[in-house]
């Protein structure tokens, strides 16, 4: 059942730089993590993306959310009932 | 309780239901923090762990209204009741910190 989003995220892994994915359901559940990312954190990867929402209440869209750290970068995005995080690596300047 | 949005009570009681601690706020339903309500859950991760797939650690029921999530955690059961809203996961998420703080109760049900 879950071989389509699987192979979509082993697409993202394979992605430069990319060191874990994450997808969540609308209850905060995961769907699927792979690397550096754990399952555990779905539910507050869907939760962040909810409260960065509740900033701009009338925009249409769903906000992006960036954490960033001093070696890698949280990437978190809502679209409909699905969040997706991707952690990636720091490119270094 | 206020780490989650929509968590309304938190039950930890025996394997018979009898509360040994328990949180609520107005939104409870009061039904829902009763033993008689309570021991079902108990009674089903007896039965879930019988299916062949190893012990039953996590019952999650969602209703039209509220969820209600369940920990075993033998021979306690932490049992958490939220809006049907509420987020899941981070109901989840509480059950690390949650058996930190049973170490203690444990002692007290099992000298019983």
């Amino acid at each position: 059942m879950e071989k389509e989003l699987d192979k979509h995220l082993e697409e993202t892994m394979n992605t430069h730089g990319v060191l874990g994915t994450l997808c969540a359901d609308q209850h905060g559940l995961c769907l699927g993590a792979k690397g550096s990312v754990s399952t555990d954190a779905a539910g507050m990867v869907t939760r962040l993306s909810e409260l960065a929402g509740q900033l701009d209440p009338s925009s249409e869209e769903d906000p992006i959310v960036c954490i960033e750290s001093d070696a890698s970068t949280l990437m978190i995005k809502k679209h409909d009932d699905v969040t997706m995080a991707i952690h990636k690596a720091k490119v270094p300047t | 309780m206020s780490k989650v949005d929509g968590l309304y009570g938190i039950a930890i009681t025996d394997r018979d239901g009898v509360p040994v601690l328990k949180v609520s706020n107005e939104h409870a339903p009061e039904m829902a923090l009763r033993p008689g309500f309570l021991v079902t859950f108990s009674m089903a991760a007896d039965q879930g762990s019988k299916m062949g797939l190893g012990k039953n650690q996590r019952i999650v029921c969602m209703y039209s209204a509220y969820q209600v999530v369940h920990f075993n955690k033998a021979p306690l059961m932490v049992t958490l009741v939220a809006n049907s809203t509420a987020n899941t996961g981070m109901i989840l998420s509480l059950e690390d910190e949650l058996t930190d703080a049973l170490q203690d109760l444990r002692q007290a049900v099992d000298v019983a």
